[in-house]
């Protein structure tokens, strides 16, 4: 009865209790034998207020005060339990002691029954009838990456987390259950307690060199959120969250609650962390062969096709001397307090990040204040600020990169020596357009984004009667994101133009307010709930660009110092706004089997009027099994669910009518711009099924959860290239059907559990596979010309075959499949410019194994991320072949005859003729162009993935609380990708060819001009004052 | 108190929903962006890519009519070949879409405001634009073209495609004359880069456009000489009325293709036939016009290359005396359009049609109707036209003009030199016109005497010379593959297959 009123009233009341108790002397009694002294802390060394303390066997006992600090009169045996909401029980044991100081473990159990599944609502997750993640804070603060994303890597089934380069500042994305849309943006809805947060990545497209998203990299805006100030973080992975959330959650959502402010004696915590870094794994290339063609020195020719080096040549390891050693520290400080009506949590987290391209580097700041007040008894507020600053330095990728730069450098000459006496670029060749030298590269041209950010939020939550729930959000996500590159008039990129300042400022606007009202109702038996809701967002961007060419003076960079008359400036507005309104309907027969129905009605103004209301239902079923058995300790939860939820998604912006371009050309004036629009357009259907079970067994020590999903995505709204005939290149229209199904599991196994020791592992297992039902205008190919980095390979869609497929110009073969090679050269010919199915990216299976292992306060746990299977196509390795860096055929002074038979008219005859042409590869630069490029699609990569491995230690809170002014304290130490074990020949087979910005199954798997993920130590102390 | 509030909240919310829903998703106009706009607006950009179609193909066409030829050996277009490529198909490109329908955006705002001078020069430029397509690409998608909702089209035949230019002809030419308060000088001038609002030149742009149609099919036997010289009468009169596209030069946006800014001629090198013509190799006098155009190496010799065989001097050192100097005039392309010549300066103007072409026609028609005094003063009339057009002095002019390379004599007047002086004013900027003049004549050596066809010929020719374009690869190969195969288009040698105008 103590008990029970102990822990469900709120905590401060539960502290004025105990020290009503103590004052009483409730707990004191006239048998003392002992009086036991101690403190209550969680597992991060804070204290905990409000801890409820029994004696077994009797009805006395006590409760901590406000330090966690107790102090209770016991029989010498005594035995104690230690009970505390949303923490594990414990029991112990006072053996004579007179000091006893207790860690509670939070219950996960406890944290797992509640899910945020929209606007700030909270649902049991015995009710849902669909998977879903939830992601601690802590997890992803142990992680230390820059980026949150990708801290998510490998701990998560269903989805995959790609950071496009391992330089500071790139962008990262996350796609949960594979593409849904052709063209449309791919990655899951990002939500902060409740409120809509923008995490678009700057599209290139938008600056006045319209430039594709592959030669630079713009942070994804999500990655501004503080890591730190994450509570924790669920994933919803289907488009069930689409319910609440509308169209724009149809790929899912992540949604984030933020730590708030706890009750209690104000706290001040400190933390730090210092990374060194170090570049991993960069493409080999040969230092055997000089510059030339066909075994002849060329000074005039970057590529190394000339005689081998004489042994009297002095080489140079340019890679050593191009890289440098990663540095980054980040310092956090967070205030934060609060009594039973006002609670406050300010976090500040600042940091400085040195990449391991010189030249790179990311400085970040972030504040962010939480608050809340209770009005009345019925009427609570909640507030949200931050202040986001962040300054990215960057360098070139892709074609004119650093990397290729540095690849393509013949290793006899010493790249350091970038400069002439006279401070100009020394040129390697007197080619003017030469290459750059990759130091010259990043100390000469500029590359910076600088984004000033704010988020708010405002929540207004009513409890007028004690069945129903009224919450209202206002919420806004405003931030500045400028940019200026220049490209000097002596680099590559420069010449032509004679230098060339670019800068845009993006002001971005998402704004949304949300209304919802939920009835709770329990007659008998039977439990309901009601939800009906609105959501209003409206979306702007405006981005401006400006452009300058011809230096007056190269080093000075402002476009004060370029022609007038060259200056060029662009607009570019895009406008959105949406509204929702939906309800949700959940009834359970004894919280047994649990029903839920939504609807949702959404009106765009993306879509032509008479097409832009449309509604979209779901059904989810859920059915705990395990209520219906003895309850035992094998199997301690079943839980079977499935679900059924259609969603409707959006045209982008101003797509319906077509639309003119302003034009550079003499004279200025307009023109229709590539896309033709679409008066008809309708929105995009996805229908998705799920099927699962969520299974505890002994004692929850190994828990399993399983879901099949298929989903299919109708009259997918892309701009597919058409015949010109339309009167423009390409053209939005409502046409194909894309499907996607898979299988994830997650099995949790805590195989000890003592004590002093605990180990768990975690595994994660996702298989995904799709499939294009129907292309486009029935089209044989469809292609995202993003993903067309290098050669002939690119991201081709083919009727019926998976929407990862790799496209490339293949060999031509004869019927039998053998190369066929031309009689007059002895080069393997090529099949035109027609793409093919050459491979797929999508891998067989991927697995995260997670263990974490704590023994007193030593914890320690690492992630391997593993995958099997799937394609990537080795660009770097295709333009090193034919630059001739590459270490492939070093033995180039041997004849070579290809396998294939010659292209005599008798290649389809019963005896073809073979090909028996010798060509000595040094002798003849060609025979390093005559492959295909397909040839570089390295076939079924599989990885082993050293993530993270973390070991920290807590100091005990003997040592600690000794000191009044420390309350807590830990250090870590943690790896990140420390080693990659693969058969992959490239660099890192998971990086991406574009940013985040590129549309459609993305550019995971090509690599080209892309720098690898390095490796990083990070060391770091945890104070709590 | 909280009631209170809420109550406001709540009402707010609702007023909000019920009154203005529509307004507040009526968001989807671009407001960065227009999805009409003015003739005047229209009309720059249609000018610059009348320009931009012509010059980006006439790298390749200049290979095939032998202007220029490729600094390395053995590539495709020299050996008449048509790889699969967007390459010279920009003509297509530029037809359906950079012109495209802006030509209806800008009839539909002149009518509306009854600009007919803009309505007239809007048909004018359409005319034009299937005129020279068909001319480069033979069949097209015509009747189905631009039709809203389709996204796979049939291909027509030249004949129809040589009917509508003279039909929208017409109707430019009676729009042009048509008067209204609307169609003043200076309304058009606003546009009109070209002409500065002249619809007097208009009309005689149009008539040029209907003297080429008339003009290349002079194989058939519906050819009318008469006609073609009245069209030509009704045409360009002088240099003054040359249709010449203007180019700022500033930057890459705004500079002629050809220009050193743009680096698109960088590749190419004057062909040994045009300097053969102008170096009195081919004909008994130095042409003045032989600086102006070309370049001597360093020893100051002139020297070209030959179909398919390359530069032989492309990676001898800047220094060396016999080195290839560039189109540009120079040994490297320069960095700023400083010594850079001709029509491949950044702010040249390109000529897309001119007086000195029209009376080659002339003098072409007049000769095939046996009226030879027309055609020598016509003959006459083109070479001095274009020596004034490259900047040749009167005096030299005139001495040229009096040397045997001039034929003097009409009775000795052929089609060959008729067709040699055209070939000489159209280099560089009429390669488009030159190659119809070539097909027409089926590359005859007899007419263009000294001319030599390239050794090799692209293992897909069959033994045959190229005969025209194929349709845009990544507009038609990729995304209409089945119409193709109705006209044959998917055949490797297409390309050599006869346009419908060189037939008899």
């Amino acid at each position: 009865m103590l008990k029970y009123y102990l822990t469900s009233t709120p905590v401060l009341l539960r502290k004025m209790l105990g020290v009503f108790l103590l004052i009483t002397g409730f707990g004191a009694t006239a048998f003392a034998q002992q009086r036991v002294n101690g403190k209550v802390l969680d597992a991060d060394g804070t204290a905990l207020p409000g801890v409820s303390i029994l004696i077994q066997g009797t009805e006395k006992g006590t409760v901590t005060g406000i330090e966690g600090e107790f102090s209770l009169d016991v029989p010498a045996d005594a035995v104690l339990e230690f009970n505390f909401l949303g923490y594990l029980k414990q029991i112990v044991v006072v053996k004579n002691r007179t000091s006893i100081n207790v860690t509670m473990e939070a219950d996960s159990k406890v944290l797992d029954e509640f899910v945020v599944t929209g606007m700030g609502l909270k649902t049991k997750k015995d009710a849902l009838g669909y998977s879903t993640t939830t992601v601690s804070g802590k997890e992803i603060v142990e992680s230390q990456r820059d980026n949150w994303f990708n801290s998510l890597a490998a701990r998560i089934p269903g989805a995959s987390v790609g950071n496009t380069s391992g330089m500071a500042g790139s962008s990262s994305l996350i796609n949960l259950r594979g593409t849904s849309s052709l063209f449309g943006s791919n990655q899951p809805l990002i939500v902060v307690d409740g409120v809509l947060v923008d995490n678009s990545t700057f599209n290139q497209g938008a600056l006045v060199s319209d430039r594709p998203n592959r030669d630079n990299d713009y942070t994804n805006r999500a990655a501004d959120i503080n890591a730190n100030d994450i509570e924790s973080l669920t994933v919803l992975k289907g488009p069930e969250a689409a319910a609440i959330y509308g169209a724009n959650a149809g790929n899912g959502a992540i949604v984030i609650t933020t730590k708030k402010g706890q009750i209690g004696r104000g706290k001040v915590s400190y933390d730090n962390a210092f990374r060194v870094e170090q570049v991993y794994r960069i493409p080999e290339t040969q230092s055997v062969f000089g510059q030339g063609n066909n075994g002849i020195t060329d000074l005039n020719t970057r590529r190394t096709f000339g005689p081998a080096y004489g042994s009297e040549v002095q080489l140079y390891n340019n890679s050593d001397n191009f890289f440098r050693q990663g540095f980054s520290q980040r310092h956090n400080m967070v205030f934060e307090g609060g009594s039973k009506d006002v609670t406050y949590r300010w976090s500040n987290s600042f940091q400085d990040y040195k990449g391991v391209i010189p030249g790179n580097s990311l400085q970040n700041f972030s504040s962010r204040l939480v608050g809340s007040v209770q009005l009345s008894p019925k009427v609570r507020t909640e507030t949200n600020f931050a202040y986001i600053n962040s300054v990215n330095d960057k360098v070139f990728r892709g074609a004119n990169g650093v990397l290729l730069n540095l690849l393509s450098w013949p290793a006899n000459d010493d790249i350091r020596q970038y400069e002439t006496a006279a401070g100009t670029r020394r040129r390697l060749l007197s080619s003017a357009t030469e290459l750059d030298n990759p130091l010259f590269n990043a100390d000469r041209n500029f590359n910076q984004d600088q984004t000033n950010r704010f988020q708010g939020s405002i929540n207004l939550i009513l409890d007028p009667v004690k069945w129903l729930n009224m919450r209202a959000t206002l919420g806004t996500d405003r931030y500045t994101q400028s940019g200026v590159t220049v490209e000097h008039p002596e680099s590559n990129a420069g010449l032509a133009s004679n230098g060339q300042i670019e800068s845009y400022i993006a002001i971005n606007r998402l704004d949304n307010a949300n209304f919802t009202a939920r009835a709770n109702k329990k007659v008998g038996k039977l439990g309901a709930s009601l939800l009906i809701g609105t959501q209003i967002v409206s979306n702007r961007n405006d981005v401006t660009s400006q452009r300058g060419q011809k230096f007056f003076d190269p080093d000075f960079y402002n476009i004060n110092n370029t022609d007038p008359t060259t200056h060029r400036a662009k607009s570019q507005i895009t406008r959105k706004h949406l509204i929702g309104v939906f309800a949700q309907a959940e009834i359970n027969y004894d919280e047994l089997v649990y029903l839920t129905a939504t609807g949702r009605n959404d009106w765009t103004s993306t879509l032509p009027p008479e097409n832009r209301s449309y509604f979209f239902p779901s059904m989810g079923l859920s059915f705990l099994a395990s209520k219906l058995i003895p309850e035992n300790n094998v199997l301690t939860y079943l839980k079977l669910r499935a679900s059924y939820a259609e969603v409707a998604k959006d045209a982008p912006p101003h797509r319906i009518g077509s639309i003119l371009e302003p034009r550079l050309t003499t004279g200025g004036g307009y023109s229709y711009g590539f896309f033709g629009g679409n008066p008809n357009l309708r929105p995009e259907y996805v229908v998705a099924r799920e099927v699962g079970f969520e299974a505890r067994f002994f004692k929850d020590r190994v828990t399993l959860d399983f879901a099949h999903f298929f989903r299919t995505s109708y009259n997918q709204i892309s701009p597919p290239r058409t015949s010109y005939g339309t009167g423009f290149v390409l053209s939005y229209i409502n046409s194909g059907t894309l499907s996607n199904w898979g299988y994830e599991a997650s099995l949790g196994i805590t195989p000890v559990k003592t004590e002093n020791l605990t180990w768990s592992v975690n595994f994660n297992f996702t298989r995904l596979d799709s499939r294009a039902d129907r292309l486009p205008l029935d089209l044989p190919e469809y292609y995202v010309s993003d993903s067309w980095l290098f050669g002939n390979v690119r991201n081709s869609l083919f009727k019926g075959g998976p929407l990862t497929t790799f496209g490339a110009v293949d060999y031509l073969r004869n019927n039998n499949g053998d190369i066929l090679i031309n009689p007059g050269t002895g080069l393997p010919e090529l099949n035109g410019a027609n793409f093919t199915a050459v491979g797929d990216r999508n891998p067989d299976f991927a697995l995260g194994i997670y263990n974490t292992f704590t023994y007193k306060d030593f914890s320690f746990s690492f992630l391997f991320d593993i995958r099997r299977g799937g394609d990537v196509f080795n660009g770097n390795a295709a333009f090193l072949y034919s630059s001739g860096y590459s270490t492939r055929l070093l033995d180039r002074t041997q004849p070579y005859v290809f396998k294939g038979v010659m292209r005599d008219g008798r290649e389809n005859s019963d005896n073809p003729t073979p090909n028996t042409l010798a060509i000595v590869p040094q002798y003849q630069t060609g025979f390093f162009g005559a492959l295909s490029d397909a040839d570089f699609i390295e076939k079924d990569i599989n990885w082993v993935r050293m993530r993270e491995l973390s070991l920290s230690y807590r100091f005990p809170a003997g040592i600690v609380g000794s000191s009044k002014f420390v309350r807590s304290a830990s250090v870590f130490v943690t790896g990140n990708d420390l080693f990659i074990i693969t058969n992959y020949t490239g660099a890192d087979p998971a990086v991406n060819g574009n940013s985040a910005a590129s549309p459609g199954a993305g550019s995971v798997g090509f690599d080209y001009g892309t720098l690898a993920n390095p490796r990083g130590v990070t060391l770091g102390v945890r104070l709590g004052l | 108190m909280q009631h209170k509030f809420s109550r406001i909240f709540f009402i707010g919310l609702l007023a909000l929903l019920a009154s203005s829903c529509d307004e507040f998703l009526d968001v989807n106009t671009d407001i960065s962006k227009p999805q009409s706009a003015s003739a005047p607006v229209l009309l720059p950009p249609m000018l610059s890519d009348m320009a931009r179609g012509e010059q980006f193909d006439s790298r390749f066409v200049g290979q095939f009519v032998q202007y220029w030829h490729n600094v390395t050996a053995g590539t495709s277009y020299e050996a008449h070949g048509s790889p699969s490529s967007d390459a010279n198909a920009e003509k297509w490109r530029s037809h359906y879409y950079a012109i495209g329908l802006n030509v209806d955006l800008m009839i539909a705002d002149a009518e509306a405001k009854e600009q007919w001078n803009y309505a007239g020069v809007a048909r004018a430029i359409r005319a034009w634009s299937w005129q020279t397509s068909t001319d480069h690409h033979g069949d097209m998608i015509f009747k189905q073209a631009w039709e809203p909702g389709r996204f796979i089209f049939d291909f027509d035949s030249q004949d129809l495609i040589y009917e509508e230019v003279k039909r929208l002809s017409n109707e430019a030419l009676e729009l042009l004359n048509r008067q209204s308060e609307a169609s003043t000088t200076a309304i058009l001038a606003r546009g009109d880069l070209v002409y500065a609002g002249d619809a007097a030149k208009w009309t005689k742009f149009t008539y040029g456009v209907l003297a080429r149609n008339a003009n290349h099919i002079s194989n058939k036997s519906t050819y009318d000489p008469r006609k073609v010289i009245e069209y030509v009468d009704k045409a360009l009169a002088s240099n003054s009325d040359n249709f010449l596209v203007p180019h700022a030069g500033n930057n890459t946006d705004d500079s002629n293709f050809y220009g050193p800014l743009r680096n698109n001629m960088t590749v190419y090198r004057p062909s040994t036939y045009i300097v053969n013509l102008l170096d009195s190799v081919l004909l008994p006098a130095r042409d003045p016009r032989l600086p102006i155009m070309l370049t001597p190496s360093l020893d100051g010799k002139y020297r070209g290359i030959n179909p398919g065989a390359g530069d032989p001097t492309n990676s001898a050192a800047t220094t060396s005396p016999t080195k290839l100097p560039t189109l540009f005039g120079t040994v490297t392309r320069p960095t700023t359009d400083k010594g850079s010549k001709f029509i491949f300066r950044d702010n040249a103007a390109y000529p897309i049609m001119t007086y000195a072409e029209m009376q080659f026609i002339k003098a072409e028609a007049a000769i095939r109707a046996n009226d030879k005094a027309t055609a020598l003063t016509a003959y006459t009339n083109g070479i001095k036209a274009h020596m004034d057009f490259v900047g040749v002095s009167a005096a030299n002019r005139d001495k040229y003009i009096a040397s045997a390379a001039v034929v003097k004599d009409a009775s000795a007047l052929t089609i060959s030199d008729v067709m040699i002086q055209k070939y000489i004013a159209l280099w560089g900027i009429g390669s488009a016109e030159t190659w119809v003049d070539m097909r027409r004549y089926a590359y005859n050596k007899d007419i263009y005497k000294g001319f030599t066809l390239p050794t090799v010929l692209s293992s897909d020719n069959g033994g045959k010379l190229v005969q025209r374009a194929r349709p845009r690869f990544n507009s038609e190969y990729v995304w209409n593959a089945e119409s193709l195969k109705t006209i044959g288009a998917d055949q490797p040698d297409y390309h050599t297959k006869e346009m419908w105008f060189a037939l008899p």
